[in-house]
């Protein structure tokens, strides 16, 4: 009944401040998390892909509800793992830079982002894959993508400009390129930077 | 306290009062003690433009209250704020031009950086303690001699919403002097930002 209430109020309050938009709205609150907090399941999967770096892990409240995440760094790259409340693995999100992606959907998204922008630059590129937990970690440790692939996604945060306004926004792809979903992500005022 | 009239503008009041409390010990009073006198009150009033996600240009007007005086002051600056992974900071450019009923006017040319690393998490949600620097250096021209001033500015804030935010910290000023001894100034600030 409580997180109902706190999902109602963020909502209602998202609502009031927001002006119309076609795209639709991105909301994450991240609090930090001791490790001792973290649901066992989780921790069992993260100690199955040791040796990781610089884990911290976050209680995630979005519009979809609350999660568990955890960012680490393994051989040089940066991950980004999604876990239930209770454990269960949701998403891994790996980052990569532009010339990672296939050059065929790479075109595609290219002329995907053209048609959804006046004027963009992208700031982060994320390929993110589901699947059992099992399939999960033989991605991770070995990079074998066989079992996860049909899963795969690029996320890519780009800072753009829409209808005369500039905006950060999500941009979803499926593996081919093809556009699956954009998100204006809310940024925090930053009065207390320029004043 | 900050008044968005559309996605590109808003506008930006600040009021600020600054106080001493030890003033006997500012006028070299043998035994000083606690007491309180009203330095200075600052009205200013901002016209600000949003450029970009992460640009604003802003021109403001500044009326001092000091010493039974008014002093007026023109600003100009543009800023730019810079999202990190973990954290937030800014380079702020300005310049302003500080006028007197008694004396000439000074100019003066800023250089701000700011740095905002939240205690918890990647970003500064409602409900959350984070830390503040402010680094600044100001060249200031005048009919005197010329003087350059620098200030350390370390704050701690707690937000608790994205429109209402406190800070509080040290306010530390070096004011070097051609031919003369720098001066040292501390100050204890406590800055409270709303969003309308």
């Amino acid at each position: 009944m409580k997180e109902w209430i706190r999902y109602a109020a963020l909502m209602m309050a998202i609502a009031a401040t927001m002006p119309p938009l076609s795209a639709q709205v991105k909301y994450e609150k991240e609090t930090r998390i001791e490790e001792e907090e973290v649901p066992e399941r989780a921790r069992q999967f993260i100690a199955r892909i040791a040796p990781t770096k610089n884990e911290n892990w976050y209680r995630e409240q979005n519009l979809k509800g609350v999660a568990i995440e955890v960012k680490l760094k393994k051989e040089g790259d940066r991950y980004s793992i999604k876990f239930t409340e209770e454990g269960e693995i949701l998403d891994v999100e790996k980052e990569i830079n532009w010339k990672q992606i296939p050059a065929e959907p790479r075109e595609e998204i290219e002329e995907e982002l053209e048609e959804m922008f006046d004027r963009y630059r992208i700031e982060k590129i994320q390929v993110q894959y589901r699947g059992s937990a099992q399939d999960l970690i033989t991605y991770i440790q070995t990079g074998k993508q066989r079992k996860v692939k049909k899963s795969m996604q690029y996320e890519i945060v780009v800072n753009g400009k829409r209808k005369g306004k500039y905006h950060l926004y999500e941009a979803t792809f499926d593996r081919e390129g093809d556009d699956e979903s954009l998100e204006r992500i809310l940024t925090r005022r930053t009065d207390n930077m320029e004043f | 306290m900050s008044l968005p009239i559309n996605s590109h503008w808003k506008m930006q009041f600040n009021a600020e009062h600054r106080a001493i409390l030890l003033p006997e010990w500012r006028h070299s009073a043998a035994e000083p003690e606690w007491g309180y006198e009203a330095e200075r009150l600052d009205l200013t009033i901002f016209a600000s433009r949003r450029y970009r996600i992460d640009q604003s240009f802003a021109g403001g007007y500044m009326l001092r209250f000091i010493d039974q005086d008014l002093v007026h002051r023109l600003r100009q600056q543009w800023t730019r704020v810079f999202r990190e992974r973990a954290f937030r900071w800014a380079y702020r450019m300005a310049a302003d031009q500080t006028f007197f009923s008694d004396a000439a006017a000074i100019y003066r040319w800023r250089h701000r950086l700011t740095i905002e690393i939240p205690l918890s998490g990647q970003e500064v949600d409602p409900r959350e303690f984070y830390v503040k620097a402010n680094n600044e250096y100001l060249f200031i021209f005048s009919d005197r001699s010329p003087q350059w001033e620098s200030r350390w500015i370390p704050l701690l804030g707690y937000t608790f919403s994205d429109r209402n935010k406190i800070e509080t910290g040290l306010d530390y000023r070096r004011t070097g002097r051609q031919g003369a001894d720098a001066l040292h100034n501390f100050w204890w600030t406590v800055q409270w930002y709303v969003s309308l």
